[in-house]
């Protein structure tokens, strides 16, 4: 196997593209940014080369989703002479060893991409591929039906019933690794009563937000963790709409006349599907029971800056906000431990609503150092059941990845992290 | 008039320093960390503080804006951030594709705004007066993002004839390749300022039309086209002169919405991503140029006085 450039894939160059991101002296640390590198390879301690084609990597503790990691974007491979070549500009010139190769990069317009013919499970069929940025959604639409793109990502909900009645247009679908959740701060009055989290629950129609505001492009969430992860279960506490039971929890959390509470909504974001709309339908179902929710809506560069804090001031972020998570790996340690372990809070991990349960952390904890699935898994369902009972956070939905494209393309499959694979596709009749 | 140029040239430097002073600071006010935008919700607290140091984010304010100043003075305009390119070939690649959208519109929009406007005033208080008042009144209501997707859906969808996205096709081409693409963009964005000019011109011919000179040349025995022609369009040119002056900066801005629409890569995309993404040396930059610009076109309005009207003159 070797890299686009010729250079060999071996255990050199693993060594080389992990140590260039994690060791702060490494002579082409200052080659790129690696915002990923501590969250993926952050755990490593010692890289070794056995020989040419064994790498042994030791790792500074047991670490059970390792594994899941080395398939992450930042555990990609990149080829050493090539970042030796370039330096800092290797980002405009990317050499990897995948079925494809990068050609140009013509910035706001597009990427160009072409077959890499010596890719180690052979050439792919479509020679060349071009990504274009198209921001406006009704422009993506317009640019997909007119044919002057094959592929589109990311359409408005309302056009898709449309597209799937045309001939010209295929479907590719996958459950997401993804769930859009209410956060509630728990250090907070009201919400530091589970009962009131639960009102809340009951109260809102998951059913009819994911029909009429997402025009079913999402499942509705039963369980904080998305179901195609592993580990999920459905042996939780549920929360039908029952307005009444929310009205009855709240009379017993102390509150029968309902209370008044800040709600805070990005204008849009990654994987925040339509955060507006959905924001809005909650605040009208609160308002049936006796909660009286003001809105506020950020701009989404402002939105992270003020919801992800640390936990000494806890007290700025509102009782309630939305936010969404997109799985990295596939490892149910990336939703669980990550979103609501009391290990971490903000600056350290995005338990954003700073959930903090004893018996849960341990769980977690321990589920993260044990390497046999088979016993991480009762401790994974433990700490789903205690979570749903508790409910520190309201799993809305899971989205589902929705492509469309021309049906002369063949092949097409989604990945279940949102990353494009292109070799098996082929385009036919044209 | 060159004393006078000059003058002016001098005042814009002023003029720019104050526009990037605001902007520097509105930006640094507005919440958002540049270093959280770009690094994402993912991000450690030890990344976000080395991006912080490597952008200089740690600096107070004044510090970063001086830095920025030195380097704009001698050419280095810096580095986009989200971009990772030298801010001045960014801008200037993408200020092109604006000028080149904006000046077609701007040409079809004088072209077909005066030609209705004389039309209709030729013809005041008849049905096709009529008819060409109600169009460009139904021109200068639509709101361009309005129009230009009821555009895409027409003419590139039901009628094939235009592209509906992009400033050429995908893979790139040429000049040629380009005219097509620019087809409905800039009808677009000229339909406002060609509705306005239209509405202006009949205004103002009209008025012209019923003073002493026009009466005079009639008497004469002029046939009418050149009375029009001579002594009524050239008279009511410098109002339509100063609206297309003043309309340059509606191209700029209504250019931000026109681009958006049909992702046209100009400066007007630039400048929305940018905002987002908290990128302060390319936002710096865009504003630097769109200012220069605006404040270069009005310069060039009030040359255009001297020659269509021998009234006016600079010391």
């Amino acid at each position: 196997m070797t890299f686009h450039d010729g250079t060999p894939v071996n255990a050199e160059a693993v060594k080389f593209s992990f140590e260039r991101q994690i060791d702060p002296e490494h002579p082409y640390h200052d080659t790129g940014e690696f915002p990923y590198a501590e969250f993926t390879l952050g755990v490593i301690d010692a890289i070794e080369v056995v020989d040419d084609l064994t790498v042994r990597i030791t790792l500074k503790e047991t670490f059970a989703p390792f594994l899941a990691n080395m398939a992450m974007h930042a555990a990609a491979l990149v080829s050493p002479t090539a970042v030796m070549r370039y330096g800092r500009d290797f980002g405009e010139h990317p050499v990897g060893a995948g079925p494809y190769r990068f050609v140009s990069w013509q910035r706001g317009v597009e990427v160009i991409l072409e077959a890499n013919p010596d890719y180690w499970r052979g050439a792919p069929q479509v020679e060349r591929l071009i990504f274009r940025p198209i921001i406006e959604d009704q422009a993506r639409l317009a640019a997909l039906e007119a044919g002057e793109i094959d592929l589109a990502v990311n359409l408005p909900p309302d056009d898709l019933p449309r597209l799937r009645q045309d001939p010209r247009f295929t479907f590719a679908e996958q459950p997401g690794m993804h769930t859009w959740y209410v956060v509630f701060n728990v250090t907070k009055e009201p919400f530091d009563d589970p009962r009131v989290r639960q009102a809340v629950a009951h109260a809102i129609d998951r059913d009819a937000i994911v029909q009429a505001i997402l025009g079913g492009t999402g499942e509705t969430a039963v369980n904080f963790l998305p179901p195609v992860v592993w580990s999920y279960t459905d042996d939780v506490a549920t929360y039908p709409y029952d307005p009444e039971r929310a009205r009855q929890l709240l009379a017993e959390a102390g509150y029968p006349n309902g209370f008044s509470v800040e709600f805070w909504v990005p204008e849009s974001g990654s994987g925040m599907q339509q955060s507006v709309a959905m924001g809005t339908v909650i605040q009208d179902f609160l308002a049936r029971v006796g909660i009286d929710v003001t809105i506020q809506q950020f701009e989404w560069g402002t939105y992270l800056d003020r919801v992800i804090v640390p936990f000494e001031q806890a007290d700025s972020v509102p009782a309630m906000f939305e936010m969404s998570w997109i799985g990295d790996n596939g490892d149910p340690d990336n939703f669980l431990y990550i979103l609501l372990s009391g290990d971490q809070f903000p600056p350290y991990g995005f338990n954003l609503g700073y959930y903090d349960n004893d018996e849960v952390d341990d769980l977690l904890r321990r589920a993260r150092t044990i390497t046999d699935p088979d016993e991480r898994l009762p401790l994974y369902q433990e700490a789903q059941r205690l979570i749903m009972a508790d409910l520190p956070v309201l799993p809305v939905d899971h989205e589902t990845q929705i492509v469309v494209h021309s049906s002369s393309i063949r092949g097409f499959v989604p990945h279940p992290t949102g990353v494009f694979r292109f070799e098996n596709v082929e385009v036919v009749g044209r | 008039m060159l004393p006078y140029l000059v003058r002016r040239l001098l005042v814009m430097v002023p003029t720019l320093l104050g526009v990037s002073v605001v902007v520097f600071l509105s930006l640094h006010l507005t919440p958002g960390d540049p270093a959280q935008v770009i690094l994402g919700p993912k991000a450690t607290a030890s990344s976000l503080a080395a991006l912080r140091q490597e952008l200089g984010l740690d600096q107070p304010v004044h510090v970063q804006y001086l830095r920025w100043l030195r380097g704009v003075v001698t050419g280095d305009w810096g580095r986009s951030i989200q971009l990772k390119a030298s801010v001045l070939s960014l801008v200037w690649q993408r200020f092109q594709a604006t000028l080149v959208l904006s000046a077609a519109a701007l040409l079809i929009a004088v072209g077909a705004g005066v030609a209705l406007g004389a039309f209709s005033a030729s013809r005041a208080g008849t049905l096709a007066d009529r008819a060409a008042i109600a169009v460009s009144l139904v021109g200068y209501s639509l709101p361009p993002f309005f129009l230009g997707i009821v555009l895409q859906v027409v003419f590139g969808l039901r009628l094939g004839w235009f592209p509906v996205t992009g400033m050429l096709p995908p893979g790139g081409g040429g000049f040629r390749d380009m005219l097509p693409h620019l087809v409905l963009p800039a009808v677009t964005l000229a339909a406002g300022i060609g509705a306005l000019l239209a509405r202006m011109t009949r205004a103002t011919m009209m008025d012209v039309f019923g003073q002493d000179h026009v009466r005079t040349a009639r008497a004469k025995g002029l046939v009418e086209r050149a009375v029009t022609a001579r002594h009524v369009f050239r008279n009511a040119l410098l109002p339509i002169v100063t609206v297309v002056g003043l309309q340059i900066g509606y191209v700029l801005g209504g250019a931000v919405l026109v681009e958006q629409v049909f992702s046209w890569p100009g400066i007007g995309t630039l400048a929305v991503n940018a905002i987002l993404a908290r990128d302060f040396p390319l936002v710096q930059g865009v504003t630097l140029v769109v200012a220069t610009a605006y404040v270069f076109a009005n310069l060039v309005t009030d040359v255009a006085y001297v020659l269509v009207d021998p009234r006016v003159s600079y010391a």
